[in-house]
Order: C-alpha cells, then structure tokens, then sequence
C-alpha cells in the first residue's frame, strides 16, 4: 500500500486485550485518513448518550496518508473522542514528531477503549504493541515521566504522548503533551486518557512508507517546500513564531482582555507585550517540526527555582492568554507556558475558566472564602499561578473549576453562566466581532467556539477587498464573500474554508502552512497533485472538496444525535449587549441578532442542512453517507 | 523644516531583521499611502513583491494603517496623508 | 573537495535531511534508513546532525576485509561496493561516528556517498545547518560568523547582523 499502511490497532484495557485490523478501503475512499477517518469511526462507535469518561467511550489516534512521508509539515495528527466539557464531537490536533513514528511503527491509527484498573502506558515497538505499567511515572509531571520513559525503556529515540497531573485528576481543561513540548490541547484530552487510567504513549518504528510514483512526488513536494520557504509570512514566523498575530489582532480589534469586557489591552500593556519585547526578553532559538521547512516553533529561557532553563513553545494562543488575563509581562508569558505544558493543561481551556473566574471574583460571586484567601483579579500574576495549581490537583474552588467553564458556572450559579465565554462548552479564544465570517464560524464549529476550523483567514486580508474585487466570487462563489463588514456571502467562505480543514486534517499537513492562511502557500491543487503522486490513484481538487464536506457532515451528524440543535451555533449573549465596549478597529460594533440568524439560516441552507442544523437526507445521500441519513431519519421519527 | 510622516514597521518582514520606523518627508511627489511605498520601494528593492504586483499597480500583501485607522476605511492606497501622520504596516493575523 | 559542513546552532531538529536522505535512496520515506540522522535533546533544546566525515584516514576502509570501501574518484567520498561487501559489520564498530550501518534488509553496508556530488540532505534543508561547500571555505565562514558578532563601534553594532545577508543589511541601514 502507499502512503497508508493499512493497519489500526485497537487497544481494550478493560480486557487487556490487543487487536490489529485492516483499514478499510472504503473508509480511506471516502474520508481519507487522520481526522477524516477518526470523526467516522467516534460517530460509529461511541453511543451519542455516552458519557465521555465511560469506560467504553473511544479515543481516536489518526495520522493522515500524508505524514511521514517527504511532503513537507506532513506531521499533524489527530486525537478525536467525545468532548469532556462540549458532550458531543471534540478533537485535537498536534505536530512534533509522533504521528510520524506511529507510522513508522506500523499504524495509521490507534483505537483506545476500557478502562486499565491500574495507570498504564502503551508502547508501540515497530509493530509490538504492549500494554505496561505506569506505576514509576503515574503522578509525575508531564517532562519528568518523559525522561523517566526513556530511561525505563532504554531509548532516548521514542517518541511520547503524555498526560500530567491534570490530566490524571480528571480536570476538563487537561491536555497531552507530545514530544515535550507540543501540545494536543483544545479537546480536554488529557482528561479522558486519564479516565482510562491511561498515563502515555510511546512509540517507535523504522518501517518506511511506500510512494507509488517517487518521480511526481518529489517534484511536487520540492515546489510545496519551496513555496513555503519563499512565503511572505516565512520571515515573519522566523523572527517572531507566531507571536506577531498579537499587533495583527490589536489593529482589527481583536485583544479580548478580561474575559472578554475590555475589547483592547491598554497601550501601558502593549509597550511590553509585543512581539518584538517578547522576543528581546525570553526568546532563545527556532526549533521546527517533523519535516517542516519553516521551523516556527519558538524556544524561550524561563526562569524556574533560582535558575534559567530551555523550554518550548511559544505559540500566538498562550500569549493571547496571558494578555486575556490582563498581565502584560514577557517573563510571566515564559512562566505561564511552562506551567501549563508541565502540568499538561490546555492554555486556552484554563485561561477561559481563570477568566470567568477572575470576572465571577470581581462580581462577587465568588469570595475570598471560596477561593481561601486568593485575591482572583485581572492582572494578578500571583493568584493566577495559585488557581492554576489548585485547579491541577482540584483543591478547594479548583475542583468545581477543574470542571471547566460552562459546568463551574451551573454550580456557582448566581447568574454566573453570564460570565461564561464559550459555545457548546468549548472555549473562546477571539472576539467574534472581528468580522462576520469570523462570527459565523466560531457559531456553528463543530467542536464549539472554534478558531481554526472554518475561520475565513481571508477576513483578516485587506489586500483582498482592496485588489481584487472579484476574489470572493472567484474563491467562494459569492461577490460579498470576502469582506468581513457584511454577513452576506459569508456561508460560501465559512463553508469552503471549514471543508479545507478537513482536507488538511485527512492528509496530515499543517494549516500554517496552507493556502488558506496565505495564497502563496501550497493548496488544494498542490495537495491533489501530492495525493495522487503519493498513493497511484487520480484526485482532483474536487475529490477532496467532497471528502471536507463528508468530514463536516459526519461531525455534525454526530452533534445532532448528541443533542445540539441551531439554538447552539451561537455566540455568549455578551456581545449581543450594546453595552458591551467594542474595540474602534472591529468591524462589528453591535451583533444584530437578526443579521446573525439570517447569516445561520443562509449557511444551513447552503450545507443542505434544515433550518434546525440537521443535515438532510438529500444532502447525506449525495455525498454517499446513506447509513447516516438514515440514522437521522430515525433521529426525527423519535421526536415526532 | 520639511513635514513629515512616520512609517512604522512594528516587526520588519523583508529578510531583514530589524523592526523600524522611519520619518519620511512629504513634499509634491509624496503625498498618499501609494506614494510612499512607491518611494520606499525604490530605495528598498526586496521589498516591491510586497506592496506592488508585475505591472507596478498597488496590490499589498500588508494591511496598512494610518492613524491606526485600516486604510480600507479610509482612501486606500489613495489615501493623503498629513504632518505626523503614523502609516503602520502589519501581517494579517492567521492561526493559532 | 566538497563537504557537508554542519553548523549545528541553525538545526532546528526538523529531520528534512533524513526523509529527503531515505527517499533519495531507497525512494520511500524512512528515516531510519537514513545516512544522516538528526540527535535532539528535547531538554537543552539543541539539535546535532550526524553524518558520515569522509575521513582521510578513514576507519571503517581500514577494517573492511574484503576492500569494499574506497575512495570515490570524482567526490573523494568514502563509498562502497556492494558486490564486494559482506555485511560483516565491522565498519559499523569502528566508526567513532556512528555513520555507517548493516541492516538486514539491505544487505550490505550502506552510508553518506554525498549523493555523487549533489548532496539532498543538503537541498532539503532549509535553515543552512548543512551546506556543501569546499572544504577550503569551511574555516572562512565560520570566521564570517564570528566576525559579524564581534561588537565593535567601529563596525557592527547589533547582534542580529549575524542573520542579515551583506547585501540586506546595508539595504536597510539607508533607510533606518
């Protein structure tokens, strides 16, 4: 086979049992692979009633034909179960290098399920798959149990997935962490490992991946590569990683400071919180990821117990975090990352529930009592580091926080949810009054509140509306469709960039790197042209297009059967209030709630979903997923 | 004492390391947002890829601001510029 | 003669030069079949690419009981003849390096030939660890590095001139 190795293993700690299977050619027909293949298997697999915790729930490991192979940032793998805080569709995905070790190793994807009775790791030996006992590691922090596998098994060389402390206890807002220092972070996967009793993963493989035409391929990758490396964005992720989306984000509007009711940081806080004062004081050297010709991985000295040591990686989202909460210091930011990495927090998730918190304190409805003597302002550096350390072992308040947002909230009561940023459970990270398509994708995500899957990039170019006004009819089918001002037309771009995520998730590329975020970089055309070289069947860019859609549709299929309706592709009520401040560079003051439902029932239509958010059958059936369609069919029977 | 304008490059993006500003004199060759470009590009040859297309019409690839006003909201690349006036020039936002 | 010149202050611990290596060899993507091979520790966050030296006096040439490694013509790489090695391994324990290997499904020995002169570890690698340069050269950009971070009022006076091409760097000195 190429590209794909052809194999899932299964892994039951309940039974202790381990099985290989064949990857079925029609599911890498139909969805390709990584995120594709993973969203079909949860919705087959994991009962929409199913408590994400449960014993049998899944968690899906996915890597896509793509990675470890010669295409370029081919690295980013998938991990798909039910959402700990969103009770429906949720996944994570991340880089460094272990999506292409299990590979290597022999799998394309690795089905979890059980409940060890004991905490355990899985190790994966070039085609060996064990189950072992976690007992030298279990409570470890996530960098010491990492070097502490390797020393157990005798191989610097492994690659790791691994769960801290958060983890461990169950917090909601858990992550893994990969290689060190790269995180699976958004989907509370930390949590759910954790209910399993399930403290790593290691990996390690010397099988190689077969190329059906090496000649097409590799021309192809080279001109991929070469795009990349000669991006305009190129230098700018050299200098700053990402970190140069904080003034990008300031000029449209975007901060988001307090949880969200201070819409710009104040100049004071900007002197010393941008990208270029961030670099001066904590930034050491670049690292990249498997394959990657960019390398923006940001490395940073973070002084820890009297002394300074290396870490890694400072990505836009913790700085953004650290801004949310109102601390605008260079040092703290290192100090913040580390935590969270060692703890195995996600950034985002924790600053999301700090934040509510912070804003709960200020209103009172918190008090000094309940947080025992923690003073929960914005801007307190100190009480942000203490919550955080008793949200990791779900001290005091920290166990109703460990909850995450939404559920800490239901418990505090008081009028608290009001204080709640998030949708469908998941967390905001951006203001959705940047733009309107911005707005609309964050609403209907499938994982809840989401940034990177369907935002419209494109919004965020000015460029665009400037040159050439044809670009959103030429791109997206819609005259209006690249201009963030107006909610027309933007159900066309929400859609196509939804689906090209999709796409990029199936193969295994990274969405840095892509076109969406930047036209010089490789697209679909690109990612046809690798596909077809890599494994000896023709795609066109149309194929892939129709592989997006069935990825968004399984997702949302799996979301209706769980309960999620159009009442909950919305927005927190904060910004509907016109009291609400807006940032003056935000291109929406107000959200009109009549523009906004219109602007759902526009993208509904367009998906060939109903009015209520469920896909219909003659959408389903036209893009061969009959078995669902019939699934929904009964759905509506029911509640007739 | 000639007039003059700041162009402020928060982060620098052409292969050269360095954020910067730098004062530019308005006089009767330079007064909008093209026409500075035009004059930085010309000292600046690395740099006209970003700001101009083959033909040497405006196409940036950079959101430009003055008086951290988007010049979309303004005159675009048409747009005149003032004594004191602040051109910042930024990368679009993307990603995580 | 040309060599791979590795710096390893500018590796990234990307491992390009591994995948670009195996599939140039064996045209599959399999970096453990690799002639270079990428050490990283995740801890100090430094990244060290290991290759073959092309020793003059070379170790594993030395112990080759059967002369199947010699010195290639037109490169001066140090190669070997298939149809003359045993895969007896001895060169794999007498390279200081690591550089050389015997896997079971290759058969023979197998390390860095410099690709005939056209080195691909050295194409896929975007951050200039490894160049390919003559091996008179090697010593003089090393002293242009250290001489573009000597800080002197008189010369250079920010650290990041290290980064900035000749030609840039005055480019933008006109305007700043």
């Amino acid at each position: 086979m190429y590209g794909w190795v052809g194999k899932i293993v299964r892994v039951d700690f309940t039974k202790k049992k381990i099985t290989t299977e064949d990857l079925p050619k029609d599911l890498r027909d139909t969805f390709i692979g990584g995120r594709g293949i993973n969203s079909k298997i949860l919705y087959d697999e994991v009962p929409p009633n199913m408590d994400p915790f449960d014993p049998q729930a899944r968690v899906i490991i996915g890597a896509g034909p793509f990675i470890g192979t010669l295409v370029p940032t081919a690295c980013r793998g998938t991990i798909t179960h039910k959402g700990p805080f969103t009770f429906a569709f949720c996944d994570s995905n991340f880089g460094g290098y272990f999506s292409p070790e299990m590979k290597y190793a022999g799998f394309d994807h690795i089905i979890l399920q059980g409940r060890s009775a004991e905490p355990v790791y899985l190790w994966i030996d070039d085609g060996t798959v064990e189950i072992r006992s976690a007992e030298n590691i279990w409570g470890l922090d996530t960098l010491t149990a990492a070097q502490a596998l390797e020393k157990e098994l005798e191989d610097p060389e492994i690659h790791t997935m691994m769960i801290g402390p958060a983890g461990e206890n169950l917090v909601r807002t858990a992550c893994v962490m990969v290689d060190y220092w790269r995180a699976a972070g958004w989907a509370g996967t930390g949590a759910v490992f954790g209910s399993k009793n399930l403290k790593a993963i290691s990996v390690r493989g010397t099988q190689g991946i077969k190329v059906a035409d090496p000649n097409r391929f590799e021309a192809i990758c080279k001109k991929a590569r070469n795009m990349m490396l000669h991006g305009p964005r190129t230098p700018l992720y050299h200098r700053y990683g990402r970190l140069s989306n904080i003034e990008s984000l300031r000029h449209r509007g975007g901060d988001g400071v307090e949880n969200y009711r201070i819409p710009d940081m104040p100049e004071s806080g900007f002197e010393t919180f941008n990208s270029e004062n961030i670099r001066q004081t904590i930034y050491t050297h670049r690292e990249g990821c498997f394959n990657c010709p960019i390398g923006c991985g940001h490395c940073f000295k973070v002084e820890v117990d009297g002394g300074e040591i290396h870490a890694s990686k400072i990505e836009y989202a913790p700085a953004g975090d650290v801004k949310a909460l109102g601390i605008y210091n260079p040092k703290f930011l290192a100090r913040w990352v580390y935590e969270v990495n060692k703890w195995g927090l996600d950034t985002t998730g924790t600053q999301n529930v700090i934040a509510f918190a912070m804003e709960c304190y200020e209103n009172g409805l918190i008090t000094d009592k309940d947080t025992e003597g923690i003073e929960l302002t914005f801007g307190n550096e100190e009480a942000t580091l203490e919550i955080l350390y008793k949200i990791v072992n779900r001290e005091g308040i920290g166990d109703i926080l460990a909850e995450g947002t939404n559920l800490a909230a239901k418990k505090i009561g008081k009028g608290a949810e009001k204080y709640a940023m998030t949708i469908k459970g998941g967390r905001l990270h951006l203001d959705p009054r940047i733009g309107w398509g911005l707005m609309l994708a964050h609403a209907v995500a499938s994982r809840g509140a989401d940034h990177l899957k369907g935002t419209p990039w494109i919004e965020f170019w000015d460029f665009a509306a400037i040159k050439d006004s044809n670009l959103g009819e030429r791109l997206f089918g819609h005259p209006r469709a690249a201009d963030a001002s107006t909610p027309e037309g933007k159900e066309y771009t929400v859609k196509w960039y939804q689906e090209s995520k999709g796409i990029i998730d199936a193969l295994g590329f990274c969405a840095g790197q892509d076109s969406s975020t930047s036209f010089d970089y490789p697209g679909h055309e690109e990612m046809a042209e690798m596909l077809s070289a890599l494994v000896g069947k023709e795609y066109t860019v149309e194929d892939l297009k129709i592989v997006g859609e069935r990825i968004y549709n399984v997702e949302q299929a799996y979301n209706v059967r769980c309960g999620l309706r159009r009442k909950d592709d919305s927005i927190p009520e904060r910004f509907f209030d016109k009291d609400t401040p807006t940032s003056e560079n935000a291109k929406i003051k107000t959200v009109d709630r009549k523009k906004f439902e219109s602007m759902k029932d526009k993208y509904y239509s367009l998906r060939g979903w109903d009015t209520d958010a469920i896909p219909t059958r003659k959408r389903l059936e036209e893009l061969g997923l009959h078995d669902i369609a019939d699934d929904l069919d009964a759905l509506r029977k029911e509640h007739v | 004492m000639s007039e003059s304008i700041t162009l402020d490059f928060p982060f620098s993006v052409i292969g050269v390391n360095k954020p910067a500003k730098s004062t530019i004199s308005l006089n009767n060759n330079i007064k909008t947002v093209e026409d500075v470009f035009r004059h930085l590009t010309r000292l600046h040859e690395p740099m006209k890829n970003y700001f101009f297309d083959e033909k040497g019409e405006w196409n940036s690839i950079f959101n430009i601001f003055v008086n951290k006003k988007s010049i979309l909201d303004l005159k675009g690349e048409k747009t005149v510029l003032h004594p004191g006036d602040v051109v910042t020039v930024l990368f679009p936002y993307s990603g995580g | 003669m040309k060599i791979i010149m590795v710096d390893p202050s500018k590796c990234t611990g990307c491992r390009s030069c591994e995948i670009a290596c195996s599939f140039e060899k064996l045209r599959e993507c399999n970096p453990s079949r690799a002639r270079i091979h990428v050490i990283s520790n995740p801890i100090t966050g430094k990244n060290l690419p290991i290759v073959c030296q092309q020793c003059r006096d070379a170790p594993c040439k030395a112990v080759c009981p059967t002369q199947a490694l010699y010195e290639d013509e037109k490169t001066h790489a140090i190669v070997v003849n298939k149809n003359k090695c045993i895969g007896c391994r001895q060169c794999v324990m007498a390279c200081p390096f690591g550089a050389i290997d015997v896997y079971l499904d290759i058969g023979h020995s197998f390390k860095c030939d410099l690709c005939g002169g056209d080195p691909q570890c050295v194409e896929a690698c975007t951050e200039h660890a490894l160049t390919f340069i003559e091996e008179t050269r090697e010593s003089r950009a090393k002293n242009r590095q250290v001489a573009a971070t000597f800080v002197s009022s008189t010369q250079f006076t920010d650290t990041d001139a290290a980064d900035l091409s000749d030609e840039a760097y005055t480019e933008w000195k006109k305007v700043v």
